[in-house]
């Protein structure tokens, strides 16, 4: 226990030593004339015009190679190092030497201990760079040339049309000697916000979060997440961490009436974001990536034993990704938030993936997402079996749908789980198999028509990525991913209470890409022949490193591919929580995060995501009958403008409150029904007529009441209140709602 | 009650703070609950986070390490702020009311060191236990000390002790208790003006396998010996605090073997916590039951406050995990919420808990802030079923636990209150079907009585018809040789001879004869080696089916848990292992019995077990546990039967006399825990092995 507090602390120390870094920030009393050509004006004379377009300027500073990016609608400048870090009143020794950088490289020697430089003390402060002028823009070679470092990272700037491209060149890197790099923060003061700063940093924790400038939290944990969660093939020995990961690779800030939205366009399942608010080391809000180039495992070494020790294992490979590369939006006036944020984004998903309108927009939408069933020990006279138990049968399904018809619930779509294959945490789908136990292919077929004869869009779910089971050829010897070890890398069920591994529960594995694209290959084909569409469980959601014998398949690479798989799938798609790269291959998505992962310096959550997908793809939230919260969950789903889902059996789920299933505790169709489809009423009446309009807007007026608004003016007042509240006239009743139909757009 | 409240914080809450609503969901941590058999299992949470306050929101500056809460009568919560040496006062809505920020004794302002424990009485008088300096404050809402109570003084109290008093609470007759650290003897009590009255509550020693040991090796030890064993002293409270009765609710440091770790005492000094429903997983353990082992160290539930509400819920605050354990007043566990995490909702270091209203608030000294849990819908539902059930309304509890099935269906108390309300209603079927779910042995019981006795009165006219038939079949059972040799008499006129007996006939006899078929046996050399097996497999087979088909209410054996492998092991392994052994000895000692004869001899000392596993274990699903007698008993025939059995066959095939055969019989078992014990060794001794090398090979994987 001692021991254990020490550890923590010793860990806490090595944390903020680590996180204490480099940073910027805008300034805002300067404002620049709109027109600068020439550097008189700017606050550091050595800042100089470098290249311009219609709408950007770039500048740059052959002495510190910091550079500055001017919107020339708004005259705003962005800096990629505040203009003013030498009169920081906090930031002493190193921390003030990381104000004036643009790289902190993280990397380890021979004998595997880990040390930190910035670019500027190991690069700039030596003579190491080297500049060329490439097509608008510039590329800078930071040559480390201490001993104790020796390696060579060139990034470059490039200005396009409407954004900066601001890039490390992970291809080009060279390390000389016997160090590796591990992972390198980039640009991590750019556009930072000071003290006398009004504004905020914008996170992409769940369904989006804002930490405000100096919101006096810096001396709690900073938010700091990997990019898609984390990668699963590192061990955990603790699942201490209850909360939302990050799915779109995007982050932001706004100061003043202008705002900065950086999109991690390559590489951004290596990327992790971190932030840092004023007052932690230095005077300054900031938001920056840092770029894994080689993975780093911590394993437990016989934890339970009082001689246990932790290893710390570096990939022999590193990241082949060719860049890393940050786009640059800047936000004028009538943009400067995060609504504003979220349109950038989707127009850049729009140009880079072809991110298009999957919804009609007609109706508003309901999804049911039914559970088929799932294998249980039982005693069948004496002989303890494991035997199949049923959960929602296929005819269940068709009576379960036309009551929820008859109940008025307008447009379902049915999503359903363990409907094939021997149910839930089965063997790998290589084709199609219907279970004989639900009613076979007769029943199913006739499940399918009836669905299609009633236009119900309608998803039977695979799994490509979790392997449970080995069999079908695929075992876990050949084809499970490997850890950084070499050894498999198993994924655990956690214990709830101890939050340690579950020892009554069978580990799993993961599958290796080759195994994942035959497989998705083969099923298709087989679910082709049936005109089946798909609900992807895993693909899209889960990414991991594929650590090959000498080098490895970067997390980058196997996004890539999943991206390119799921594209090459002609049938529907719907996803879960879905990753940004997964979004535009999704007909329809569900369970989208309801929230943020509440963490202690972070502000409040925002429905960012929601506001990038809303009248582009219907989408739902979590499901509202497992959440306890009732009416407030409800009012949830209100004011993130999402569709309503519901999970169902047809049975009821207590015979499997003592098996590994039991997070199906609420789910029965007939306890439900009503309660849904009196909730779809609800919802439908006010977000029916809104499904083709784009979100805009999103605020709280006071803790209790937010307000969402739709392009066409409408505005939606939610009280989570126990008493009615009045805004502007209008009344909200208490855990109620009230609709301000469109009038002119209000921000 | 209620209503008026929800009015009076809507007021407050327009007026001030607004703390109602769901601004942040129960995201840092998930709900759970423990299932019968002690494993933790998920459930919608009891309370949601509601508002995170720091000094800000409180209408103050930061705080700096807060230490501990104290909430009035008047709903009044005093805050201690030890690092700022201040107390703030909060009001209803957790707006700054007043703040003290000095405590000034003669003119000389006192700054708290290490202040832990703070406590205020009706009339406002302020007692701070500054651990820090040894002192206990009094103070009047102005900050003015009255009296400081320093290191008790008494004949009872070694001069070196060292008193660090974390806790203070004074109760009606302005008696004051204190907490310290370091003192095993219990809460130290003083008379109101300030003199060392005793103790209270004195703990007992835990009674732990290495206590037990130690008491056994002291009566052979030598005084210097005795005087360096490490000494067994009663474990430590963390916290307490008295309720409006005048019971003093206590928490313990984290125990060993982790029970009894919350206690309500009464004026008396005796602990009357306690679960009623004795089947229950947890009986007296608090907090977490599953635990984990960290670097050699059992991490484990640790108590530092308990609060008792208006409804005589427990809530206790867990420092280990940051969790919050809520118990109803039978002990049963309803809710667990919390986490350590930099999450709302979650903690870093949690050290004191208040309940005001329907709202939970918790303190963390390191994150320097409060946090406020409000009950959920489904919390609600779950409060309403148990303060029916626990007034022993039955009836009017159906509706509430059935709206908490509806859901959570893994929230098992939902369903022995269920089952208790149907079984009042009448319904035992679908009670008993409820008390199995709920793995309530004694509700299954009951209702299983009214069950059997409302069926056998409906069925009164079958039951009779069976009984009559079964009674003639036996009858011309029993009676089948003579009836048939008659007819054969009366139609052929001849009285046929017997026919020798088959083979089966002899292991049957032997059932029945066991003191001469074993010597006839013997002396024709007839032993079936295919009877002898054939017993076997029925005997493996029989024994699954009893393991997991006899009645619920004698079986505690679980499916998952099951093992037909070892089950193989305690049936036919044994077996084997008697044979063998028995065999060994014998040619040792003459005994005149071959291989095959002791198996066969031993196999038919099964019968008995054999033929009656199938009627005991369906007898045993129709009786209730007042009735386990009888299964004892027949089960108990049984077992005198087969070794009556195997000693005359043992005896009869060896030629030995009465006392060898004992002699044998007693060496043989010798053998057989002799056999076990190598074989454990030899186990544990590779596993030992296996472990070294897997280590070295991880490391090396590792390393290289």
């Amino acid at each position: 226990m001692q021991k254990k507090k020490k550890a923590v602390s010793l860990l806490l120390a090595a944390v903020l030593a680590l996180s204490a870094c480099p940073f910027g920030y805008a300034e805002p009393d300067q404002k620049p004339e709109v027109n600068a050509q020439s550097s008189a004006n700017l606050p550091n004379g050595n800042l100089a015009l470098y290249t311009e377009n219609e709408k950007l300027a770039l500048y740059y500073n052959d002495k510190t190679t910091e550079i500055a990016v001017q919107d020339k609608k708004s005259g705003e400048m962005w800096y990629s190092n505040p203009q003013n870090r030498n009169t920081d009143p906090y930031a002493k020794g190193i921390n003030s030497m990381m104000l004036n950088s643009q790289l902190n490289v993280k990397y380890i020697n021979a004998s595997k201990q880990t040390s930190v430089v910035n670019n500027y003390v190991g690069s700039i402060n030596r003579d190491g760079v080297t500049t060329e002028k490439i097509t608008d823009g510039i590329k800078i070679i930071y040559n480390f040339p201490r001993k104790s470092e020796m390696f060579t990272i060139p990034i470059q700037y490039v200005l396009k049309d409407d954004h900066l491209e601001a890039s490390v060149l992970f291809g080009e890197i060279k390390e000389e000697g016997a160090n590796q790099i591990i992972e390198i923060a980039f640009l991590p003061c750019f556009g930072a916000g000071g003290e006398q700063d009004q504004g905020y940093i914008f996170v992409p924790d769940g369904s989006g979060a804002i930490i405000n400038y100096n919101n006096g939290k810096q001396f709690l944990p900073q938010y700091a997440e990997e990019v898609y969660g984390r990668d699963p093939i590192l061990s955990k020995t603790f699942d201490n961490f209850l909360g939302q990961d990050i799915r779109l690779p995007v982050y932001g800030l706004k100061t003043g009436d202008s705002a900065c939205l950086g999109v991690i366009d390559q590489g951004a399942a290596l990327a992790m974001i971190n932030t840092q608010i004023s007052g932690n080391t230095d005077s300054y809000n900031r938001v920056w990536p840092a770029f894994t180039y080689r993975i780093r495992d911590a394993a437990m070494l016989a934890e339970k034993d009082s001689s246990a020790k932790e290893v710390t294992l570096f990939s022999e490979g590193h990241a082949d990704t060719e860049r890393c590369q940050i786009n640059f939006y800047f936000l004028g006036k009538d943009q400067a938030n995060y609504s504003g944020m979220a349109v950038v984004y989707r127009s850049y998903l729009e140009k880079k993936y072809g991110f298009a309108r999957q919804s009609d927009g007609k109706s508003y939408p309901f999804f049911a997402t039914f559970f088929g069933g799932a294998k249980k020990k039982e005693s069948v006279f004496g002989i303890p079996l494991s035997l199949y138990h049923e959960m929602t049968s296929y005819d269940a399904v068709a009576a379960s749908v036309g009551k929820l018809l008859e109940l008025g619930v307008e447009s379902p779509v049915v999503a359903y789980k363990g409907w094939a294959n021997g149910g839930l945490k089965s063997k790998v789908f290589d084709k199609v198999r219907f279970e004989g136990n639900l009613g076979g292919k007769k029943d199913f077929l006739a499940l399918q028509s009836y669905l299609k004869e009633e236009n119900i869009p309608f998803y039977p779910s695979a799994d490509f990525i979790n392997l449970y089971q080995n069999g079908r050829w695929t075992f876990s010897f050949f084809d499970a991913v490997k850890t950084v070890s070499r050894a498999p890398a198993l994924q655990y069920s956690y214990l709830l209470s101890t939050q340690t591994k579950n020892p009554n529960l069978e580990p799993w594995y993961l599958l290796k890409l080759e195994k994942t694209t035959a497989l998705v290959e083969s099923y298709i084909k087989s679910a082709e022949k049936y005109d089946l569409n798909l609900l992807s469980d895993s693909l899209g959601r889960i990414v991991y490193t594929q650590v090959n014998k000498h080098d490895m398949t970067d997390r980058e690479d196997v996004a890539k591919l999943h991206q390119q798989l799921l594209a090459s799938v002609e049938c529907d798609l719907l996803l879960e929580n879905p990753n940004a790269y997964a979004l535009s291959a999704a007909k329809q998505i569900i369970n989208l995060p309801s929230s943020d992962s509440g963490y202690d310096t972070v502000d409040y959550a925002v429905p960012f995501y929601q506001m990038v997908l809303h009248g582009y793809v219907d989408y739902a939230l979590e499901p509202s009958n497992t959440e306890g919260r009732g009416r407030d969950y409800f009012l949830k789903v209100l004011e993130y403008g999402a569709g309503l889902q519901y999970w169902f059996t047809e049975k009821g789920t207590d015979q499997l409150k003592d098996t590994e299933f039991n997070y199906l505790y609420a789910t029965r169709f007939d306890d439900y029904a009503e309660t849904a489809a009196a909730e779809y009423q609800e919802l439908a009446s006010v977000l029916g007529p809104l499904q083709d309009k784009e979100m805009t807007g999103h605020r709280w007026i006071k803790d209790t009441l937010a307000e969402t608004s739709y392009s066409d003016g409408t505005r939606i007042l939610v009280n989570y209140d126990e008493v009615a509240l009045t805004v502007d006239g209008n009344t909200v009743p208490a855990k109620g709602w009230y609709v301000v139909k469109g009038a002119a757009e209000n921000e | 009650m209620k209503k008026k409240f929800i009015i009076a914080c809507a007021v407050l809450c327009l007026a001030v703070v607004c703390l109602t609503g769901d601004v942040f969901a129960a995201i840092g941590y998930k709900g759970y609950n423990y299932n019968f058999r002690g494993e933790s299992v998920e459930t919608p949470e009891g309370y949601h986070t509601e508002a995170v306050l720091y000094g800000e929101e409180l209408g103050t500056t930061a705080l700096k390490s807060p230490q501990d809460l104290f909430l009035t009568k008047q709903n009044e919560l005093y805050l201690l702020d030890n690092g700022n040496s201040r107390v703030l006062v909060l009001d209803e809505g957790l707006r700054i009311k007043k703040e003290i920020n000095r405590f000034v004794y003669n003119d000389q302002t006192l700054e708290f060191k290490e202040a832990a424990g703070i406590f205020v009485t009706d009339d406002g008088v302020i007692y701070i236990a500054d651990k820090g300096n040894a002192r206990i404050l009094i103070a009047d809402g102005n900050g003015k000390v009255t009296r400081i109570i320093g290191k008790p003084r008494s004949e009872l109290i070694p001069n070196d002790f060292n008193y660090l008093p974390t806790k203070v609470a004074v109760d009606r007759r302005g008696m004051i208790y204190v907490l310290s650290e370091n003192c095993y003897q219990g809460l130290i009590t003083f008379t109101p003006d300030g003199k060392f009255n005793g103790y209270f509550g004195t703990n007992r020693v835990e009674v732990t396998a290495s206590l037990i040991l130690q008491r056994a090796w002291r009566r052979f030890m030598t005084q210097e010996q005795l005087d360096a064993v490490v000494q067994y002293t009663p474990i430590e409270y963390s916290n307490f605090s008295i309720d409006k009765d005048g019971f003093v609710y206590a928490c313990v440091k984290s125990t060993k073997n982790s029970t009894d770790e919350l206690k309500k005492i009464n004026a008396s000094g005796v602990n009357v916590l306690g679960n009623t429903n004795t089947e229950a997983a947890q009986g007296n353990d608090y907090g977490d039951l599953e635990y984990n082992v960290y670097r050699g160290v059992k991490v484990d539930t640790t108590f530092v406050d308990i609060c008792a509400d208006d409804n005589g819920y427990i809530n206790a605050l867990d420092f280990e995990r940051g969790r919050i354990f809520q118990y109803d007043r039978d002990s049963n566990l309803l809710f667990v919420f919390g986490n350590k995490s930099s999450q709302k909702g979650t903690f870093t270091t949690p050290v004191a808990l208040e309940v005001m209203n329907d709202q939970l608030i918790v303190l963390d000294s390191t994150k320097a802030s409060l946090t406020v849990f409000r009950e959920t819908d489904f919390g609600n539902k779950v409060h309403t079923a148990v303060n029916l059930y626990n007034d022993g309304k039955f009836v009017e509890s159906l509706e509430p636990w059935e709206q908490v099935l509806k859901m959570c269906t893994n929230y098992e108390q939902a369903y022995r209150g269920i089952g208790k309300a149907q079984l009042m209603l009448g319904q035992q079927k679908e009670a008993m079907e409820n008390f199995r779910l709920a793995d309530y042995r004694k509700g299954y019981s009951d209702a299983l009585k009214e069950y059997r006795g409302q069926w056998m009165t409906t069925n009164f006219g079958l039951i009779v018809l069976i009984l009559a038939v079964a009674v003639v079949a036996l009858i011309l059972l029993a009676t089948r040789k003579q009836i048939a040799s008659a007819w054969i008499y009366h139609k052929t006129g001849v009285r046929p001879t017997p026919a020798p007996p088959k083979q089966m006939a002899y292991p049957w006899r032997a059932v029945f004869h066991p003191f001469d078929s074993f010597a006839e046996m013997k002396y024709r050399r007839d032993f079936s080696l295919k009877w002898a097996h054939i017993i076997l497999v029925a005997f493996y087979l029989l024994s699954v089916f009893e393991k997991l088909e006899t009645g619920f209410v004698f079986n505690h054996v679980d499916v998952r848990d099951f093992n037909l492998f070892s089950q193989f092991g305690f049936t036919l392994g044994l077996f084997l292992l008697f044979v063998v052994t028995n065999w060994s000895l014998c040619t040792l000692t003459n005994g005149e019995g071959r291989f095959t004869e002791i198996w066969c001899v031993t196999a038919y000392a099964l019968i008995p077990k054999v033929v009656t596993i199938i009627p005991l274990t369906l007898l045993s699903k129709v009786l209730i546990i007042e009735e386990q007698e009888f299964l004892s008993i027949a089960g108990a025939l049984v077992t005198i039967w087969c070794g009556i059995m195997l000693f005359m066959g043992i005896k009869d095939i060896h030629n030995f006399s009465f006392g060898k055969t004992v002699g044998i019989l007693v060496l043989t078992v010798i053998g057989i825990l002799a056999v076990i014990f190598l074989g454990v060794l030899l186990f544990s001794m590779f596993q030992q092995l296996y472990i070294f090398i897997s280590t070295i090979v991880n490391e090396l994987i590792f390393r290289m």
